[in-house]
């Protein structure tokens, strides 16, 4: 049986939907970083002078390091709260236990059958067809979630359907390598 | 001729389990690389993060400027200790007119981290927060349903 997890939230959920409630857990227990070491910086990259913030300057720099408190760590909210992600019994993700093709993906029956429970759902609250476009549209990210959710994937949409071209940072580092600027116009980047 | 505002769907995550769709907001971007090639990338709108953000591991395939420098003693992002880069990205909104924005961005986590592609990464994700976009781009979100929109449109504007 599939179990929902959330990534811990902040503030109220935004979910408007009353049939979903999230099963609110702490934030997985990784290890933080250890950055008292000042070891922890990967390899030092080249930057383009103009990449650096053009407000920070020595004398600020050089305040930052004696200001009390400055060595305490400050917060950043980044993320409104609440991601889903499903997980089976075991507390692994479903999404973990899908087959991963490559190429044109083959839309799963999943994705069909929920499709078909959405698009009536549409018909009998909105009133609403959707366009052959905007099916295809779902019909494509539907299915690019049902096998690589949460993965890094580069694609791209075809007549046939989604191309999966690469999967993972490094295996789309070294596609996008190889690509020129007019078939890097072509495909999409993301995390489905 | 010059697009100065841009309508894109909203889009449905499946529950599998329940047969709910969720709706999230997602922009097409392309992020300049370190050779000035614009590269492809994904970002999930989020009005609730302070700051856009990107994983560090994920610049560094792309070949983005990062700063060389994590910010000293790490950000709390979100509950966590984090190594962070405090750059920017430049971009440009795919659908719209070939303006460059420089966006702030917090690089996050080390950029030299090994992962298996096997498994799903751990956030965080690629996020558009508010500081430094919203003063050039306004975001409206929109759930009307339509033929075309079936869980309703984020329209982007040049402010």
């Amino acid at each position: 049986m599939a179990r929902i997890t959330g990534r811990k939230p902040h503030g109220p959920s935004p979910l408007s939907a009353g049939s979903l409630a999230p099963n609110v857990r702490p934030p997985e227990s990784q290890p933080p970083t250890d950055l008292t070491t000042g070891t922890t910086a990967g390899t030092p990259l080249d930057m383009e002078p103009k990449q650096e913030r053009p407000e920070e300057n020595q004398a600020e720099r050089d305040l930052e390091g004696t200001l009390p408190g400055a060595h305490e760590v400050e917060s950043v909210e980044l993320g409104s709260g609440v991601s889903f992600l499903e997980v089976d019994d075991r507390g692994v993700p479903l999404v973990m236990t899908r087959p991963k093709p490559r190429g044109l993906l083959p839309v799963p029956t999943e994705v069909d059958v929920i499709l078909a429970r959405e698009e009536a759902r549409l018909l009998k609250q909105h009133g609403i067809v959707p366009t052959p476009e905007a099916h295809k549209r779902m019909v494509d990210s539907f299915t690019l979630q049902f096998y690589y959710e949460g993965f890094d994937v580069a694609h791209r949409p075809t007549p046939q359907g989604v191309e999966v071209l690469a999967v993972g940072h490094e295996e789309i580092g070294r596609l996008v390598r190889r690509m020129g600027q007019e078939e890097l116009l072509k495909i999409r980047i993301g995390q489905p | 001729m010059s697009i100065s505002r841009l309508e894109v769907q909203l889009l449905g995550k499946p529950v599998w389990a329940t047969g709910d769709i969720l709706v999230r907001a997602e922009l097409d971007l392309l992020l300049k690389d370190q050779n000035g090639l614009w590269k492809p990338e994904i970002f999930r709108v989020d009005s609730g993060s302070e700051m856009t953000l990107m994983p560090a591991y994920l610049a560094r395939s792309l070949d983005l400027p990062m700063p060389r420098n994590p910010v000293p003693g790490g950000l709390d992002v979100s509950g966590v200790r984090r190594e962070v880069r405090a750059g920017l990205i430049r971009a440009q909104v795919v659908g719209m007119d070939v303006t460059e924005y420089v966006f702030p961005c917090y690089f996050v986590g080390d950029p030299d981290a090994p992962h298996d592609p096997n498994t799903p990464p751990t956030p965080p994700r690629n996020l558009l927060g508010l500081t430094g976009v919203v003063d050039k781009l306004r975001f409206t979100f929109d759930g009307t349903p339509s033929i075309g929109l079936p869980h309703g449109s984020l329209a982007v504007e040049i402010i």
